[in-house]
């Protein structure tokens, strides 16, 4: 241990370096949420493409309840999360509610769907893109941010299609904006987030 | 032979339990001592030296049948790391 007398001011930066360092070390376990959510997502849209493609059933729509299933393994997790971990750092602060600000604006979108004439993809996707590429900045992990920017992209497209290709926009979506750089953050070294 | 810094804070231990509650807000003693590698008794005084001074906070209560000690960095404690900051710049070439 050095005292105040020996104590250099590069060794003053490099200790303040290190402890930064650790204070970011929890973000990583975060990518867990995007893996669940995704797959949730990834559910939903496969069934109510399939309800819609291959069945004659009249609201194949109801297939998106099956996201709901998401809250089992993301609330058992965030417990688990809870009981081990011992801090709760800004950064982290804001993530939740960054998606709690998502999860707000979904459901106000959701109770007024008919206001929206059902057609609230666009406004989906543009709040997925809004809260990834904001994840991303937070993490300033680039492959979130593209998934952002990819989002985005995405709204735009999809004022063109029908539902059967909103259906596929939202698969190639979840997939490639969402999930694939979830799984890039998780296999991501603590050191290099 | 730094006289510009803040003795308080120009101490390894002191400096690193500061440098992490600036990026976390509050932590439990038992995170600190994992995280800064410090033994309980010597990280024990440090913390009553930063408290004594105002620079962070400590609130002592029970999490189910455990005990808990949580420390906080207050105002005081965070404009005093943004000065130890600035007065190391004086001492290396930082723009």
């Amino acid at each position: 241990m050095k005292t105040a007398n020996n104590l250099s001011p590069k060794d003053s930066i490099s200790i303040i370096q290190e402890m930064i360092e650790i204070a970011k070390g929890n973000i990583r376990q975060r990518a867990y949420y995007f893996i669940i959510w995704g797959y949730a997502v990834l559910a939903g849209c496969l069934l109510h493409y399939a309800l819609l493609k291959l069945t004659d059933y009249e609201k194949p729509y109801q297939a998106w309840l099956i996201v709901l299933l998401g809250f089992i393994p993301a609330t058992i997790y965030s417990i688990k999360q809870a009981k081990s971990e011992k801090i709760f750092t800004h950064l982290d602060r804001i993530n939740v509610f960054l998606w709690v600000t998502f999860g707000v604006s979904y459901l106000i979108f959701l109770v007024y769907i008919a206001k929206f004439n059902y057609q609230i993809f666009p406004l989906i996707f543009l709040l997925v893109g809004n809260c990834v590429f904001m994840s991303g900045i937070n993490l300033k992990f680039k492959p979130l941010i593209a998934g952002g920017i990819l989002y985005w992209v995405g709204t735009i497209i999809s004022f063109y299609l029908s539902l059967e290709y909103l259906l596929l926009l939202c698969f190639v979506l979840i997939i490639v904006g969402y999930l694939i750089p979830g799984y890039m953050l998780k296999n991501k070294k603590e050191s290099d987030v | 032979m730094y006289s510009k810094l803040d003795p308080l804070l120009h101490s390894q231990l002191r400096l690193a339990i500061i440098s992490l509650l600036i990026n976390i807000g509050e932590a439990e003693f038992v995170y600190i001592r994992e995280k800064t590698n410090a033994t309980g008794g010597n990280l024990s005084v440090q913390i009553d030296k930063l408290s004594n001074a105002g620079y962070i906070t400590v609130h002592k209560s029970f999490k189910g049948k455990k005990p808990q000690t949580l420390c906080k960095i207050t105002r005081k404690g965070i404009a005093a790391f943004e000065k130890y900051v600035n007065d190391l710049k004086g001492y290396i070439d930082i723009d």
